[in-house]
């Protein structure tokens, strides 16, 4: 209240105020414009592939590329499910629903058993104490960095020894191994996260060793049960080297399988390897969807923990 | 801190019952990780020693000569350069766009929101579908990356990507990098949210800019973080071989061929086992070679969850 403040003094003050709302206004800019362009980086390569596979010939390879489909069409997915008719374009793609099926069968089943030895060992490590528990965990950690090209001549072999040549059982088999690792660290450390005191109760209350941890343990960690079986199903069903040096005969072709051999042939017709791209991608899409924070937690477990 | 469901721990032969039980547990597991995984390691090293042929339908122990005809092979000098920039340059890339992403990832913008609802789509769509879209990107001259740098006026005429030997290890290098990203992101950000804010709001009471901040408090958090991105980045390309055979299969001219894809060819379009094992086991050295880095850095990890 002493009346001394001055005119000159009060308009720096309002035009700071002025330049520092312009200065956020323009960070706010800039940080939404890079966030978008990363969001472009991420989303747009698939998003293409999908706008291509809704154009006809002419149009999906018109020069300059129709950024929006003018006339989108579903009749690169009909002549897909089709059969014979897509013998005239890509005729890998020919037996596209055969290859579907024998890519679910090769990733559901593996999944399922993968996850139940996986998650019985994983209960096994976090409850139990035993001499050499740290050194089989080790083994577990490092074994699951080997399945790969390494592999892939031994791995034949093997297979071929055991009379399974040729054969979708063979996959089965091995993926379900591979993922065998990383089934039991994260089963482990999701048993880990679930409080000892109420399967202490069950043995108290009577429960042998068996019924705690089918009724009272798994139940418990039944999120992450779901979550190692749908990351195995995930890895299995784009799984391309150990299938394409398994599997012979066309009609055991996996969808992956013939998605590369599509690719790989001097003119491709991109909108219709993109559909059968886009069939193979939706699923997983919505896995994501429904499971985005379990994914993040399954997939940086172990990174994370220093000490 | 090992905890049992073992009760009541004071009887002996309960206890006994008990480890019998966590041994059963484990046990399929275990199997199958030796019959399947660590066999066939065992399986290779040895194949690498003889001439296995499918088409001689021999396996007879030659000793190194698998070893010295490798070394003699005109086109390992190429391989192994291409594999030395697949590697690195991709390990690189991950690192430092994992970095980047990551970093921004960590700020309350509210942008993020959108970005991590999409940030795992590299991640989860199959390898074989990216790989697709991206070859048409990279299309010479109906692919939408040369278009817009010809609408930018950056390229006159379209640039053959994938079909440029000089080029098409980096391109496959960035289509490794977009898949990898996802993980190396979230991986990093989860790192930089769990700094305690007090040391942050500290350094901007002493007046540090953003740059400094990043520089003296968010990066020393990092180091483990990106060693594990790193080891792990590396054995990803070296078992990788989808991307390579998806896009180029190893060339044009050989420019693209590594490790997994000659190991590949020299294996199932050639059928010399012999030759391939010994390449295979050159990859698996190296391959182990960074898996025993991750044991040592993750060693705290392992011990204490047993």
């Amino acid at each position: 209240m002493s009346g001394v403040v001055t005119p000159a003094l009060a308009h720096p003050t309002a035009a700071s105020r002025w330049l520092t709302r312009a200065r956020k206004l323009v960070a706010a800019a800039i940080v939404t414009a890079t966030g978008l362009a990363i969001f472009a980086v991420l989303a747009f390569p698939n998003l293409w592939l999908f706008l291509t596979s809704l154009k006809d010939d002419q149009a999906a390879w018109a020069i300059p590329p129709q950024y929006i489909p003018l006339h989108p069409t579903l009749e690169k997915y009909v002549v897909l499910f089709s059969g014979a008719a897509a013998a005239s374009q890509t005729r890998e793609l020919e037996h596209w629903y055969l290859y579907v099926l024998n890519s679910a069968y090769v990733s559901v089943v593996p999944a399922i058993l993968s996850t139940a030895i996986g998650t019985l060992a994983g209960y096994g490590f976090a409850r139990f104490r035993f001499p050499g528990a740290s050194l089989l965990l080790m083994l577990l950690l490092v074994g699951q960095m080997f399945p790969g090209p390494s592999l892939f001549i031994p791995i034949y072999l093997l297979v071929d020894a055991l009379g399974l040549h040729d054969s979708l059982n063979a996959l089965i088999i091995i993926y379900t191994a591979f993922h065998i690792p990383v089934a039991t660290w994260l089963a482990s450390g999701f048993f880990r996260t679930i409080p000892i005191e109420l399967e202490e109760a069950a043995r108290i209350d009577g429960c042998n060793l068996l019924q705690t941890m089918l009724y009272v343990a798994i139940p418990l960690a039944k999120i992450g049960v779901v979550t190692i079986a749908i990351l195995g199903f995930m890895a299995f069903w784009g799984e391309y080297g150990f299938a394409s040096i398994l599997l012979e005969t066309q009609d055991h072709y996996t969808a992956t399988i013939s998605m590369v051999r599509a690719v790989s042939e001097i003119a491709v017709s991109f909108n219709s390897v993109g559909a059968a791209g886009t069939v193979m991608g939706v699923p997983l899409l919505i896995f994501l969807m429904l499971m985005q924070r379990q994914f993040v937690r399954g997939m940086t477990a172990g990174a994370l923990k220093e000490s | 801190m090992a905890t049992s469901v073992a009760l009541p721990r004071g009887r002996r032969a309960r206890v006994r019952r008990a480890d019998l039980f966590g041994y059963a547990l484990i046990l399929p597991a275990m199997l199958c990780v030796l019959g399947f995984i660590f066999y066939p390691v065992a399986s290779v090293i040895q194949l690498s020693f003889t001439n296995t042929s499918l088409l001689t339908h021999r396996s007879d122990f030659v000793g190194f000569d698998s070893y010295a005809r490798i070394l003699g092979d005109p086109l390992i000098g190429l391989v192994l350069k291409n594999t030395a920039v697949w590697v690195f340059a991709g390990t690189s890339m991950v690192i430092l766009t994992g970095l980047s992403v990551g970093y921004f990832l960590s700020f309350p913008y509210k942008i993020n929101r959108l970005l991590r609802a999409s940030i795992l789509i590299p991640w989860v769509l199959p390898a074989v579908v990216s790989i697709t879209a991206w070859k048409w990107m990279f299309h010479a001259e109906m692919g939408v990356i040369n278009d817009m740098l010809k609408k930018v006026g950056l390229i006159e005429r379209g640039i053959a990507w994938l079909g440029e030997p000089g080029l098409v290890i980096y391109a496959l290098v960035a289509i490794a990098t977009w898949r990898h990203l996802p993980f190396a992101a979230l991986v990093v950000s989860a790192t930089v949210q769990a700094i305690p804010t007090s040391l942050v709001e500290a350094a901007t009471i002493d007046g540090a800019n953003g740059w400094q901040k990043f520089r003296h408090i968010v990066l020393p958090h990092l180091g483990y973080t990106l060693c594990v991105i790193g080891i792990l980045s590396m054995i990803w390309n070296m078992n990788d071989l989808i991307t390579v055979w998806g896009s180029t299969k190893g060339g044009p001219a050989n420019a693209s061929e590594i490790l997994s894809t000659y190991i590949y060819s020299t294996g199932f379009n050639s059928f010399r086992f012999g030759l391939s094992s010994a390449l295979s086991v050159i990859n698996f050295a190296v391959i182990l070679t960074a898996s025993l880095i991750y044991l040592f850095v993750l060693r705290r990890t392992w011990r204490s969850e047993a």
